[in-house]
């Protein structure tokens, strides 16, 4: 069983130490025989933040799901050049679904702690924690996230993605049950994050966040990506 | 239609919307109940069973004999039981005994209605069951009455109906008279006095059964005015007190519900929506063959999550437990392995179930412990040597209670058992985890508890054998236990293997079936070829294979 810790510095991960966070090559995503996502090829650089628009329907959450393999695909997925299911890949990204997915029986402090033992990330735990606080959270951190409203239940979602600082970070309509506060909070981090070498992807139809973001904006439409 | 819905039938807050609403949904629900019936069995079948019914009650009751001796008279025993239903009465209800539905939470509740003409419907239905139990039971008592106490009681099924009533509405008055700080304080107040009359009768009731008690006349008849009298005396002036009783209640209920809510009414009629919805989706997961095990395993999606019920629950009865935990294990330090961290999530979820239902959980595990060591390893275990002075066989085929068939099921037991210790599904999804790790970070507690609980079982297997008349051979103890750890190891890993790589929760009889048939397979086959002396080390050959497996 792999007991090794994962180092904070991203680049230990291993292989393909120079390959780009994410390259596809004519991807196309099917549900019940309908083309959701067709011929996608493109390529998401280190220090990249990219946003994925499009309107509802458009295939954004299926293109998302794809990428991390959540979903089946045909044509070409690779993560830092290889493929999306390798564990070593799975160690370097982290995905933020558009539902918070919460353990109801963990308080916000144990999914912390746990998040950052299940991605063997050395104080990622501490850095979840700060941003609970900075998103106003520090005082519900021995609760339970069941009781919690949607966007408290976003903000432990995200703080446990952003407190693990990966390479690469995929992000569902992240946007979803915030305050305009913490919107423009998330907007800097994934700013900051993307200035610091890490690569980030999201979806969403927060165009009053362009500005802050400044991201590379994708836009999917009846399953065809532009830009 | 709508100048007859804002119409002002009443004081303020009484429109016409809430007869309007019960007019339509209940006379449609009615009609709907009525067709669906006629369709489903028949009005003149149900005519039928009823008819039926009443011959064999009235042939019944005239088969009801007198005993040759009466028993004593019950009513000291009634006196106490009524004084503890009405002190638990008066010293609970922190939840309340009817709430709304969502919908008229939110359509009418919320609305400028006064909350007794929202409520009554539901009230006056809720009273109507409770009048349809207490006038069977008092029927019945009616009836056997004569043959089994010597006395008659006519007024029994009125007295109940009444009392039943009471308490209808002494469970609601206490519910509205909870302590409340700030400015629901006063109007708790007040119904507190409505509960003065119930307070009195149950110190009276009280006195009565400890009078009679202590003056040895625990038969005696209780004094006519006191709640329950009427099962023990054949007067209608049993009915008075009540009746007077019930009159001050009901005024009181109407007068609690006047103006304004309780204040934590609505949030608990919540509550108890999703309560009655989690209790609808576990039915249907029982249905379709996902029931919790013995252990009460969780399922996917938190079906079967006992955890969820509990702080549901805990958030109706303004408990601590429901925002958070009651009880905690250390957290694993910051640089412990994944196996570690995967190993507490599964005893965290375990350790902080309910006390009774934990309880269960181990007994149930002790008790599957006990199968295994008796299909595995209960043949020289037990051994007929200090009956017969035949040698103690081998730990084997030979030494099997049942065999194979005696594994399967001790395994399929044991599968059944441990799905309720294996703690909540973890999906791998996208997270780098290896199966190898999740799979024995996952069994690890629930092998723990088995391993540790194969010391009890093997005492109480002896002690139930010593009580047999077999006479328990220590000297075998040792490879049963080795055999039995290796089946509980086998059936345990197959489980969650299973239970990860097809995606059934562990809770499901079908991965439950896979795990025993495979850890029973060594016995049968090897059993079936004459070599059943090999059953043991295979066991643990299969144990290696399956805990290598990657999925």
């Amino acid at each position: 069983m792999s007991t090794s810790r994962n180092q904070a510095d991203p680049a230990a991960a291993g292989a393909g130490s120079d390959a780009p966070p994410i390259s596809t090559d004519e991807l196309y995503v099917s549900l019940g025989g309908v083309h959701i996502v067709e011929d996608v090829t493109f390529t998401l650089k280190r220090g990249e933040l990219a946003l994925l628009t499009g309107p509802n329907g458009a295939g954004k959450s299926t293109l998302l799901r794809a990428l991390v393999g959540l979903l089946p695909s045909r044509g070409n997925i690779d993560l830092f050049g290889r493929p999306n299911g390798s564990l070593a890949v799975r160690q370097r990204f982290v995905f933020v679904p558009d539902e918070p997915a919460l353990y109801e029986d963990l308080t916000l402090r144990e999914h912390a702690r746990f998040n950052a033992l299940v991605y063997q990330v050395q104080d990622a735990d501490d850095r979840a924690l700060e941003w609970l606080a900075r998103f106003g959270l520090e005082e519900k951190l021995d609760e339970f996230p069941g009781t919690h409203s949607r966007g408290m239940r976003q903000k432990l979602s995200l703080s446990l993605a952003l407190g693990l600082e990966r390479p690469l970070t995929l992000l569902d309509e992240p946007f979803n049950g915030l305050d305009i506060e913490s919107q423009e909070l998330l907007a800097d981090a994934l700013r900051a994050r993307a200035s610091s070498g890490g690569a980030v992807m999201l979806t969403g139809h927060q165009v009053e966040l362009v500005d802050r973001l400044k991201p590379r904006l994708l836009r999917l439409d009846n399953g065809l990506l532009h830009g | 239609m709508s100048a007859r819905l804002s119409a002002d039938t009443g004081g303020p807050g009484r429109t016409a919307a809430v007869p309007y609403l019960r007019r339509r949904t209940v006379g449609r629900a009615a009609e709907s109940y009525r067709r669906w019936i006629g369709r489903a069995v028949g009005w003149w079948t149900i005519l039928y069973l009823i008819f039926w019914l009443v011959v064999f009650v009235i042939a019944g009751v005239e088969t009801i004999e007198p005993l040759p001796t009466f028993l004593p008279s019950p009513a000291a025993v009634l006196s106490a039981a009524g004084a503890v239903v009405l002190v638990l009465t008066l010293i609970g209800g922190r939840a309340p005994p009817l709430t709304l539905d969502k919908r008229d939470l939110y359509r009418l509740a919320l609305g400028p209605q006064q909350p007794w003409a929202v409520l009554r419907w539901r009230y006056r239905v809720k009273q109507a069951g409770a009048v349809v139990a207490a006038l069977v039971i008092g029927a019945v008592w009616s009836l056997l009455a004569p043959a089994l106490f010597g006395f008659q009681a006519w007024y029994a099924a009125p007295e109940l109906a009444i009392l039943a009533l009471l308490l209808l509405d002494l469970r609601w008055l206490r519910y509205v008279s909870h302590a409340h700080h700030g400015p629901h304080a006063a109007r708790a107040a007040a119904n507190r006095t409505s509960l003065l009359v119930a307070g009195v009768l149950a110190l009276l009731m009280v006195a009565s059964a400890v009078l009679n008690f202590t003056s040895g006349a625990g038969g005696a008849e209780a004094p006519v005015f006191l709640p329950l009298a009427g099962l023990t005396i054949n007067s209608p002036w049993v009915l008075l007190i009540p009746l007077i009783a019930l009159f001050n209640t009901q005024l009181a209920v109407v007068k609690s519900l006047r103006s304004e809510w309780p204040p934590r009414f609505a949030p608990q009629s919540l509550v108890l929506s999703q309560l009655q919805a989690l209790r609808t989706s576990q039915l249907m997961a029982v249905m379709a063959g996902m029931s919790g095990g013995f252990g009460g395993g969780m399922g996917l999606a938190g079906i079967g999550d006992s955890g969820q019920r509990r702080r549901l629950l805990d958030a109706l009865h303004d408990r601590p437990g429901a925002t958070k935990p009651r009880r905690s294990l250390p957290l694993p330090g910051s640089q412990a392995p994944q196996w570690q961290a995967l190993a507490w999530r599964s005893a965290v979820g375990l350790y902080r179930r309910p006390l009774l239902r934990l309880g269960f959980t181990l007994v149930a595990a002790l008790l599957a412990m006990v199968a295994v060591l008796a299909a595995h390893g209960g043949g020289p275990l037990l051994s007929a040597a200090g009956q017969d002075g035949a040698a103690a066989p081998a730990a084997g085929t030979t030494g099997m209670l049942g065999g194979a068939l005696g594994v399967l099921l001790a395994a399929l037991l044991l599968a059944r058992t441990a799905s309720g210790l294996l703690g909540p599904h973890f999906d791998i999804g996208v997270k780098p985890v290896d199966p190898l790790t999740r799979s024995f970070g996952r069994t690890l507690p629930a092998i723990g508890i088995l391993v540790v609980l194969l010391v009890p079982a093997a005492l109480l297997l002896s002690w139930l054998g010593s009580s047999a008349g077999a006479a328990v051979s220590l000297d075998s103890l040792l490879p049963a236990l080795i055999g039995a750890a290796s089946l509980l190891g086998l059936v345990v890993l197959s489980l969650e293997k299973y239970s990860s790589w097809s995606g059934a929760a562990a809770s499901r009889i079908e991965p439950q079936l896979v795990a025993a048939m495979l850890a029973a397979l060594p016995a049968l086959l090897l059993g079936a070829f004459g070599v059943g002396d090999w059953t043991l080390i295979t066991q643990f050959m299969l144990l290696g294979l399956v805990a290598i497996i990657p999925v």
